[in-house]
Protein backbone atom coordinates (compact mmCIF):
# COMPACT_ATOMS: atom_id res chain seq x y z
CA UNK A 1 0.00 0.00 0.00
CA UNK A 2 1.43 3.43 -1.18
CA UNK A 3 1.34 6.43 0.96
CA UNK A 4 -1.13 7.92 -1.42
CA UNK A 5 -3.94 5.19 -0.92
CA UNK A 6 -3.16 5.00 2.83
CA UNK A 7 -3.96 8.73 2.93
CA UNK A 8 -7.50 8.17 1.03
CA UNK A 9 -8.22 5.27 2.86
CA UNK A 10 -7.56 7.40 6.39
CA UNK A 11 -9.75 10.43 4.29
CA UNK A 12 -12.70 8.38 3.92
CA UNK A 13 -12.82 6.73 7.44
CA UNK A 14 -12.52 10.18 9.20
CA UNK A 15 -15.73 11.51 6.85
CA UNK A 16 -17.30 8.10 7.43
CA UNK A 17 -16.97 8.54 11.21
CA UNK A 18 -17.52 12.08 11.19
CA UNK A 19 -20.62 11.24 9.87
CA UNK A 20 -21.20 8.47 12.20
CA UNK A 21 -20.24 10.82 15.12
CA UNK A 22 -22.92 14.00 14.08
CA UNK A 23 -25.83 11.29 13.35
CA UNK A 24 -25.01 9.68 17.16
CA UNK A 25 -24.80 13.13 18.39
CA UNK A 26 -28.21 13.71 16.59
CA UNK A 27 -29.73 11.07 18.06
CA UNK A 28 -28.87 10.99 21.56
CA UNK A 29 -29.75 14.44 21.35
CA UNK A 30 -32.87 13.80 20.39
CA UNK A 31 -32.86 10.89 22.92
CA UNK A 32 -32.32 13.32 25.82
CA UNK A 33 -35.36 15.94 24.08
CA UNK A 34 -37.61 12.68 24.30
CA UNK A 35 -36.49 11.64 27.32
CA UNK A 36 -37.33 15.10 29.00
CA UNK A 37 -40.79 15.34 26.84
CA UNK A 38 -41.96 11.99 28.58
CA UNK A 39 -40.37 12.45 31.82
CA UNK A 40 -42.35 15.73 32.13
CA UNK A 41 -45.83 14.05 30.73
CA UNK A 42 -44.97 11.39 33.39
CA UNK A 43 -45.12 14.01 36.35
CA UNK A 44 -48.03 15.43 35.22
CA UNK A 45 -49.60 12.41 34.35
CA UNK A 46 -48.66 11.42 38.04
CA UNK A 47 -50.45 14.46 39.50
CA UNK A 48 -53.37 14.07 37.70
CA UNK A 49 -53.62 10.29 37.96
CA UNK A 50 -52.90 9.91 41.83
CA UNK A 51 -55.18 12.28 42.46
CA UNK A 52 -58.20 10.76 40.27
CA UNK A 53 -57.41 7.66 41.83
CA UNK A 54 -58.26 9.18 45.15
CA UNK A 55 -60.88 11.25 44.40
CA UNK A 56 -63.02 8.54 42.19
CA UNK A 57 -64.17 7.07 45.54
CA UNK A 58 -65.15 10.02 47.61
CA UNK A 59 -68.76 11.71 48.28
CA UNK A 60 -69.11 14.53 49.48
CA UNK A 61 -72.00 14.01 51.50
CA UNK A 62 -70.45 11.75 53.49
CA UNK A 63 -68.12 14.15 54.47
CA UNK A 64 -64.95 13.06 52.66
CA UNK A 65 -64.41 16.22 51.67
CA UNK A 66 -63.48 19.02 54.37
CA UNK A 67 -65.56 22.18 55.00
CA UNK A 68 -62.98 25.59 53.99
CA UNK A 69 -60.42 23.20 52.73
CA UNK A 70 -61.40 23.32 49.17
CA UNK A 71 -58.78 25.87 47.66
CA UNK A 72 -57.24 26.46 44.37
CA UNK A 73 -53.99 24.82 45.16
CA UNK A 74 -54.95 22.33 48.11
CA UNK A 75 -57.65 19.94 49.00
CA UNK A 76 -57.67 17.93 52.24
CA UNK A 77 -59.89 14.67 51.79
CA UNK A 78 -60.33 11.19 53.43
CA UNK A 79 -58.71 9.23 51.58
CA UNK A 80 -58.39 5.52 51.27
CA UNK A 81 -55.40 4.25 52.47
CA UNK A 82 -56.27 0.51 52.45
CA UNK A 83 -59.33 -1.99 51.82
CA UNK A 84 -59.68 -5.46 52.56
CA UNK A 85 -62.19 -8.31 53.74
CA UNK A 86 -62.95 -9.14 57.48
CA UNK A 87 -60.73 -12.43 58.21
CA UNK A 88 -63.38 -13.11 61.36
CA UNK A 89 -66.45 -11.57 63.43
CA UNK A 90 -65.56 -9.06 65.64
CA UNK A 91 -66.87 -7.04 68.12
CA UNK A 92 -65.45 -3.79 68.97
CA UNK A 93 -62.48 -4.42 66.73
CA UNK A 94 -61.73 -5.80 62.79
CA UNK A 95 -59.27 -7.66 61.31
CA UNK A 96 -58.31 -7.31 58.05
CA UNK A 97 -57.09 -10.43 55.80
CA UNK A 98 -53.04 -11.56 56.20
CA UNK A 99 -51.56 -11.54 53.05
CA UNK A 100 -50.74 -15.15 51.97
CA UNK A 101 -47.30 -15.54 49.64
CA UNK A 102 -47.99 -16.48 46.42
CA UNK A 103 -52.13 -16.33 46.42
CA UNK A 104 -53.88 -13.25 44.47
CA UNK A 105 -54.16 -11.00 47.72
CA UNK A 106 -58.02 -9.68 48.39
CA UNK A 107 -57.09 -6.25 50.00
CA UNK A 108 -54.76 -3.66 49.37
CA UNK A 109 -52.85 -0.84 51.21
CA UNK A 110 -50.62 2.30 50.42
CA UNK A 111 -50.02 2.74 54.45
CA UNK A 112 -50.48 0.82 57.37
CA UNK A 113 -54.19 1.70 59.40
CA UNK A 114 -53.14 3.79 62.37
CA UNK A 115 -54.80 5.56 65.36
CA UNK A 116 -56.84 8.40 64.23
CA UNK A 117 -58.01 6.50 60.89
CA UNK A 118 -61.50 5.49 60.28
CA UNK A 119 -62.47 2.05 59.53
CA UNK A 120 -65.43 1.42 57.57
CA UNK A 121 -67.51 -1.73 56.45
CA UNK A 122 -70.21 -2.32 54.62
CA UNK A 123 -72.60 -3.98 56.54
CA UNK A 124 -75.80 -5.08 55.46
CA UNK A 125 -76.48 -2.23 52.43
CA UNK A 126 -74.96 1.27 54.11
CA UNK A 127 -71.21 1.61 54.97
CA UNK A 128 -70.58 2.16 58.55
CA UNK A 129 -67.48 3.69 60.44
CA UNK A 130 -65.69 4.09 63.30
CA UNK A 131 -62.70 5.70 64.40
CA UNK A 132 -59.66 3.32 64.71
CA UNK A 133 -58.38 3.61 68.35
CA UNK A 134 -54.96 1.16 67.90
CA UNK A 135 -53.32 -1.44 66.03
CA UNK A 136 -52.06 -4.53 66.67
CA UNK A 137 -50.54 -7.08 64.84
CA UNK A 138 -52.24 -10.68 65.32
CA UNK A 139 -51.25 -14.43 64.03
CA UNK A 140 -55.23 -15.34 62.84
CA UNK A 141 -56.99 -18.38 61.05
CA UNK A 142 -59.97 -16.83 58.75
CA UNK A 143 -62.53 -18.38 57.36
CA UNK A 144 -61.58 -21.28 54.71
CA UNK A 145 -60.50 -19.54 51.44
CA UNK A 146 -59.41 -16.08 53.45
CA UNK A 147 -56.13 -17.78 54.79
CA UNK A 148 -54.03 -17.47 57.72
CA UNK A 149 -50.98 -16.00 59.22
CA UNK A 150 -50.26 -12.29 60.26
CA UNK A 151 -52.62 -9.57 60.04
CA UNK A 152 -53.03 -6.14 60.94
CA UNK A 153 -56.15 -6.13 63.90
CA UNK A 154 -57.61 -2.75 64.42
CA UNK A 155 -59.54 -1.46 67.26
CA UNK A 156 -63.03 0.57 67.00
CA UNK A 157 -63.50 2.74 69.67
CA UNK A 158 -67.32 1.40 70.18
CA UNK A 159 -68.53 -1.81 70.37
CA UNK A 160 -69.54 -2.37 67.00
CA UNK A 161 -69.30 -5.70 65.25
CA UNK A 162 -67.64 -6.47 61.89
CA UNK A 163 -69.23 -9.53 60.64
CA UNK A 164 -66.94 -12.27 58.81
CA UNK A 165 -66.45 -11.58 54.99
CA UNK A 166 -67.46 -7.81 55.40
CA UNK A 167 -65.80 -5.27 52.91
CA UNK A 168 -63.43 -2.84 54.62
CA UNK A 169 -61.86 0.30 54.08
CA UNK A 170 -59.77 2.52 55.95
CA UNK A 171 -59.32 6.06 55.33
CA UNK A 172 -57.25 9.11 56.64
CA UNK A 173 -57.39 12.96 56.64
CA UNK A 174 -54.91 13.48 54.30
CA UNK A 175 -54.06 17.00 52.48
CA UNK A 176 -52.81 17.43 48.91
CA UNK A 177 -51.22 20.60 47.59
CA UNK A 178 -49.37 22.19 45.94
CA UNK A 179 -46.03 23.62 47.44
CA UNK A 180 -42.44 25.43 46.83
CA UNK A 181 -40.26 23.07 47.81
CA UNK A 182 -36.63 23.60 49.42
CA UNK A 183 -34.75 22.86 45.86
CA UNK A 184 -36.66 26.11 44.80
CA UNK A 185 -39.28 24.09 42.97
CA UNK A 186 -43.41 23.76 42.79
CA UNK A 187 -44.11 20.03 43.87
CA UNK A 188 -47.64 18.37 44.39
CA UNK A 189 -47.30 17.16 47.82
CA UNK A 190 -49.55 14.71 50.03
CA UNK A 191 -49.37 15.44 53.70
CA UNK A 192 -51.26 13.11 56.45
CA UNK A 193 -53.03 13.93 59.22
CA UNK A 194 -51.45 12.46 62.75
CA UNK A 195 -53.22 11.85 65.79
CA UNK A 196 -50.15 11.14 68.08
CA UNK A 197 -49.18 15.20 66.52
CA UNK A 198 -52.40 16.46 65.96
CA UNK A 199 -51.45 18.16 62.72
CA UNK A 200 -50.32 17.31 59.34
CA UNK A 201 -46.96 16.05 58.26
CA UNK A 202 -44.43 18.30 56.59
CA UNK A 203 -45.33 17.52 52.59
CA UNK A 204 -44.07 14.69 50.84
CA UNK A 205 -43.38 14.98 46.97
CA UNK A 206 -45.79 13.22 44.55
CA UNK A 207 -45.31 14.56 41.62
CA UNK A 208 -43.13 17.46 39.84
CA UNK A 209 -41.27 19.33 39.66
CA UNK A 210 -44.59 21.65 38.07
CA UNK A 211 -45.20 24.69 36.63
CA UNK A 212 -47.50 26.68 39.27
CA UNK A 213 -48.71 29.20 36.67
CA UNK A 214 -48.64 29.78 32.60
CA UNK A 215 -50.04 32.91 31.77
CA UNK A 216 -53.66 32.54 32.92
CA UNK A 217 -53.57 28.79 33.34
CA UNK A 218 -52.91 27.69 37.04
CA UNK A 219 -51.92 24.91 38.38
CA UNK A 220 -54.52 23.41 41.18
CA UNK A 221 -57.82 22.27 41.68
CA UNK A 222 -61.39 23.51 40.12
CA UNK A 223 -64.61 22.85 41.77
CA UNK A 224 -68.22 22.38 40.10
CA UNK A 225 -71.13 21.78 41.32
CA UNK A 226 -74.03 19.88 39.51
CA UNK A 227 -74.91 22.10 36.69
CA UNK A 228 -71.32 22.46 35.88
CA UNK A 229 -70.78 26.28 37.24
CA UNK A 230 -67.61 26.44 38.31
CA UNK A 231 -67.50 27.52 42.12
CA UNK A 232 -64.57 29.89 43.39
CA UNK A 233 -63.04 29.86 46.25
CA UNK A 234 -62.26 33.64 45.53
CA UNK A 235 -65.73 34.63 46.78
CA UNK A 236 -65.79 33.15 50.54
CA UNK A 237 -65.26 29.01 51.66
CA UNK A 238 -66.89 26.63 48.61
CA UNK A 239 -69.72 24.20 50.04
CA UNK A 240 -67.71 21.39 49.54
CA UNK A 241 -71.69 19.31 49.90
CA UNK A 242 -72.51 21.38 46.57
CA UNK A 243 -69.18 19.56 44.55
CA UNK A 244 -69.92 17.45 41.93
CA UNK A 245 -67.28 17.78 39.75
CA UNK A 246 -63.35 18.39 40.58
CA UNK A 247 -61.01 19.29 37.60
CA UNK A 248 -57.47 18.77 37.82
CA UNK A 249 -55.02 20.72 36.25
CA UNK A 250 -51.18 19.98 35.84
CA UNK A 251 -48.72 21.88 33.67
CA UNK A 252 -45.06 21.69 33.98
CA UNK A 253 -42.09 22.64 31.50
CA UNK A 254 -39.75 19.92 29.23
CA UNK A 255 -36.49 21.30 28.72
CA UNK A 256 -35.11 20.27 25.22
CA UNK A 257 -32.19 21.89 25.49
CA UNK A 258 -30.07 22.80 28.97
CA UNK A 259 -30.49 26.09 28.58
CA UNK A 260 -33.98 26.56 26.99
CA UNK A 261 -37.08 26.38 28.44
CA UNK A 262 -38.66 24.76 25.58
CA UNK A 263 -42.25 23.99 26.59
CA UNK A 264 -45.02 23.48 28.34
CA UNK A 265 -46.56 20.89 29.05
CA UNK A 266 -50.34 20.86 30.15
CA UNK A 267 -52.77 17.97 31.12
CA UNK A 268 -56.05 17.87 33.13
CA UNK A 269 -58.30 15.68 34.34
CA UNK A 270 -62.20 15.93 35.37
CA UNK A 271 -63.60 13.38 38.73
CA UNK A 272 -67.25 13.11 38.93
CA UNK A 273 -67.78 12.75 42.51
CA UNK A 274 -69.62 9.50 43.79
CA UNK A 275 -73.31 11.47 44.74
CA UNK A 276 -72.91 13.41 41.02
CA UNK A 277 -72.95 9.97 39.44
CA UNK A 278 -76.09 8.27 40.98
CA UNK A 279 -74.95 5.93 43.22
CA UNK B 1 28.35 7.00 -4.41
CA UNK B 2 28.39 7.86 -1.10
CA UNK B 3 26.09 10.89 -1.30
CA UNK B 4 23.62 8.75 -3.32
CA UNK B 5 23.92 6.54 -0.79
CA UNK B 6 23.20 8.36 1.82
CA UNK B 7 20.46 10.31 -0.25
CA UNK B 8 18.44 6.88 -0.05
CA UNK B 9 18.90 6.35 3.55
CA UNK B 10 17.15 9.37 4.01
CA UNK B 11 14.45 8.92 1.64
CA UNK B 12 13.83 5.41 3.63
CA UNK B 13 14.03 6.59 6.62
CA UNK B 14 10.83 9.79 6.11
CA UNK B 15 8.74 7.06 4.25
CA UNK B 16 9.48 4.85 7.31
CA UNK B 17 8.16 7.55 9.34
CA UNK B 18 5.57 8.77 7.34
CA UNK B 19 3.80 5.10 7.35
CA UNK B 20 4.31 4.52 10.92
CA UNK B 21 2.38 8.37 10.97
CA UNK B 22 -0.58 7.17 8.68
CA UNK B 23 -0.53 4.37 10.78
CA UNK B 24 -0.70 5.41 13.71
CA UNK B 25 -4.02 8.43 12.75
CA UNK B 26 -5.49 4.74 11.13
CA UNK B 27 -5.47 3.37 14.61
CA UNK B 28 -6.99 6.31 16.28
CA UNK B 29 -9.66 6.23 14.22
CA UNK B 30 -10.08 2.76 14.42
CA UNK B 31 -9.68 3.22 18.18
CA UNK B 32 -12.61 5.94 18.13
CA UNK B 33 -14.87 4.02 15.75
CA UNK B 34 -14.40 1.63 18.27
CA UNK B 35 -15.13 3.76 21.00
CA UNK B 36 -18.15 5.40 19.01
CA UNK B 37 -19.79 2.10 17.85
CA UNK B 38 -19.37 0.82 21.69
CA UNK B 39 -21.17 4.45 23.15
CA UNK B 40 -23.86 4.01 20.63
CA UNK B 41 -24.56 0.42 21.64
CA UNK B 42 -24.34 1.50 25.41
CA UNK B 43 -26.94 4.41 24.61
CA UNK B 44 -29.04 1.84 22.68
CA UNK B 45 -29.44 -0.72 25.01
CA UNK B 46 -30.11 2.17 27.72
CA UNK B 47 -33.16 3.51 25.77
CA UNK B 48 -34.11 0.16 24.78
CA UNK B 49 -34.35 -0.84 28.19
CA UNK B 50 -35.92 2.06 29.55
CA UNK B 51 -38.51 1.86 26.83
CA UNK B 52 -39.01 -1.73 27.26
CA UNK B 53 -39.47 -0.57 31.78
CA UNK B 54 -42.00 2.36 30.60
CA UNK B 55 -44.09 -0.10 28.16
CA UNK B 56 -44.43 -2.96 30.78
CA UNK B 57 -45.99 -0.42 33.37
CA UNK B 58 -48.41 0.86 30.95
CA UNK B 59 -48.94 -2.80 29.77
CA UNK B 60 -49.64 -3.91 33.15
CA UNK B 61 -51.92 -0.47 34.23
CA UNK B 62 -54.16 -1.75 31.05
CA UNK B 63 -54.18 -5.44 30.85
CA UNK B 64 -55.07 -5.43 34.66
CA UNK B 65 -58.32 -3.74 33.56
CA UNK B 66 -59.11 -5.96 30.15
CA UNK B 67 -59.08 -9.23 32.61
CA UNK B 68 -61.02 -7.71 34.70
CA UNK B 69 -63.37 -6.21 32.16
CA UNK B 70 -63.08 -10.19 30.23
CA UNK B 71 -63.88 -11.57 33.44
CA UNK B 72 -66.92 -9.58 33.98
CA UNK B 73 -68.20 -10.11 30.38
CA UNK B 74 -67.50 -13.93 30.30
CA UNK B 75 -69.62 -14.41 33.82
CA UNK B 76 -71.75 -17.34 33.93
CA UNK B 77 -73.80 -19.77 36.30
CA UNK B 78 -70.59 -21.11 36.75
CA UNK B 79 -69.43 -18.11 38.98
CA UNK B 80 -73.17 -18.03 40.45
CA UNK B 81 -72.67 -21.37 41.75
CA UNK B 82 -69.92 -20.54 44.26
CA UNK B 83 -70.52 -21.38 47.32
CA UNK B 84 -70.60 -18.71 49.73
CA UNK B 85 -67.13 -19.01 51.56
CA UNK B 86 -65.34 -20.36 48.55
CA UNK B 87 -62.93 -19.08 45.80
CA UNK B 88 -62.05 -19.51 41.96
CA UNK B 89 -58.96 -19.00 40.34
CA UNK B 90 -58.37 -18.62 36.77
CA UNK B 91 -55.05 -16.98 34.92
CA UNK B 92 -55.61 -15.35 31.97
CA UNK B 93 -52.19 -16.10 29.55
CA UNK B 94 -49.62 -15.67 29.41
CA UNK B 95 -50.13 -13.98 26.42
CA UNK B 96 -48.07 -11.45 24.36
CA UNK B 97 -48.67 -7.91 24.55
CA UNK B 98 -46.88 -4.72 23.00
CA UNK B 99 -44.12 -3.79 20.55
CA UNK B 100 -41.92 -5.51 22.27
CA UNK B 101 -44.27 -8.63 22.89
CA UNK B 102 -43.81 -8.70 26.59
CA UNK B 103 -45.60 -11.63 27.92
CA UNK B 104 -48.27 -10.69 30.14
CA UNK B 105 -50.16 -12.90 32.70
CA UNK B 106 -53.37 -12.15 34.92
CA UNK B 107 -54.61 -14.49 38.26
CA UNK B 108 -57.81 -13.62 38.47
CA UNK B 109 -59.51 -15.04 42.34
CA UNK B 110 -63.29 -14.54 42.90
CA UNK B 111 -64.43 -15.17 46.17
CA UNK B 112 -67.99 -15.41 46.86
CA UNK B 113 -68.28 -13.37 50.27
CA UNK B 114 -72.39 -13.64 50.82
CA UNK B 115 -75.31 -14.56 48.78
CA UNK B 116 -75.55 -11.25 46.46
CA UNK B 117 -71.67 -10.29 46.89
CA UNK B 118 -68.61 -11.27 45.64
CA UNK B 119 -65.07 -10.17 45.29
CA UNK B 120 -63.10 -10.33 42.25
CA UNK B 121 -59.12 -9.45 42.26
CA UNK B 122 -56.51 -9.44 39.54
CA UNK B 123 -52.77 -9.32 39.72
CA UNK B 124 -51.18 -8.70 36.51
CA UNK B 125 -47.42 -9.86 35.37
CA UNK B 126 -45.44 -8.20 32.96
CA UNK B 127 -42.49 -10.62 32.14
CA UNK B 128 -41.39 -13.97 33.71
CA UNK B 129 -41.66 -14.65 36.95
CA UNK B 130 -37.61 -14.65 37.69
CA UNK B 131 -37.58 -11.31 36.64
CA UNK B 132 -41.18 -9.01 36.25
CA UNK B 133 -40.89 -5.97 34.92
CA UNK B 134 -44.16 -4.31 36.25
CA UNK B 135 -46.89 -5.69 38.49
CA UNK B 136 -50.46 -4.07 39.31
CA UNK B 137 -53.41 -5.30 41.23
CA UNK B 138 -56.72 -3.98 41.24
CA UNK B 139 -59.53 -4.99 43.17
CA UNK B 140 -63.57 -4.94 42.51
CA UNK B 141 -66.53 -5.36 45.15
CA UNK B 142 -69.35 -6.59 43.27
CA UNK B 143 -72.74 -6.93 44.66
CA UNK B 144 -75.72 -8.43 42.83
CA UNK B 145 -78.75 -6.05 42.20
CA UNK B 146 -82.07 -7.81 43.53
CA UNK B 147 -83.67 -9.19 39.88
CA UNK B 148 -87.64 -9.44 40.34
CA UNK B 149 -88.02 -10.60 36.49
CA UNK B 150 -86.88 -14.61 36.95
CA UNK B 151 -87.76 -14.67 32.86
CA UNK B 152 -85.10 -11.98 32.56
CA UNK B 153 -81.52 -13.17 31.53
CA UNK B 154 -79.15 -13.61 34.43
CA UNK B 155 -76.77 -10.39 34.28
CA UNK B 156 -73.54 -10.43 36.09
CA UNK B 157 -72.99 -8.32 39.46
CA UNK B 158 -71.98 -4.66 38.85
CA UNK B 159 -69.14 -2.94 40.86
CA UNK B 160 -69.68 -1.14 44.41
CA UNK B 161 -68.15 2.45 43.81
CA UNK B 162 -66.99 3.37 46.92
CA UNK B 163 -64.50 -0.21 47.59
CA UNK B 164 -63.74 -0.02 43.72
CA UNK B 165 -61.33 -0.13 41.25
CA UNK B 166 -58.61 1.60 43.25
CA UNK B 167 -54.30 2.07 43.12
CA UNK B 168 -53.78 0.57 46.20
CA UNK B 169 -50.74 -2.29 46.19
Amino acid sequence: MTLVELVVAVVLAAIVLGTATATSLRQQQSHASLLSSTDTDAQIRAATLVLAGQLELLDPLAGDLVQGQAEDTALQVRAPVAQSIACRREVGSATLLPDTPGAVSLGGSTSTPRTGDTIWWLADSAWRASRIAGVNSVTVGCASALGAGRAVQVILTGADTVEEASPIRVTRQTRYSIYLAGDGTHQLGVREWSDSTHRFSAPQPVAGPLLPRSGARRTGFRYFDANGVQLSPASGPIDVTAVARIRILAQSVATVRRTVWDSVRVDSVDVALHHAVGH
Amino acid sequence: MSRCTMQLDTDAHVRHQRRGGALLVALALLALGAALLAGTSAAARAAARAESSREAQVLAAAEVRVALAEFMTGWSGVHDALPVGFDMIDTVGPRQRGFGGAMVQTRMRLLRLSGARFVLAADCQVGPDDAPQARRRAYLLLERRLQIDSTAPILPPVAITRWGLADLY
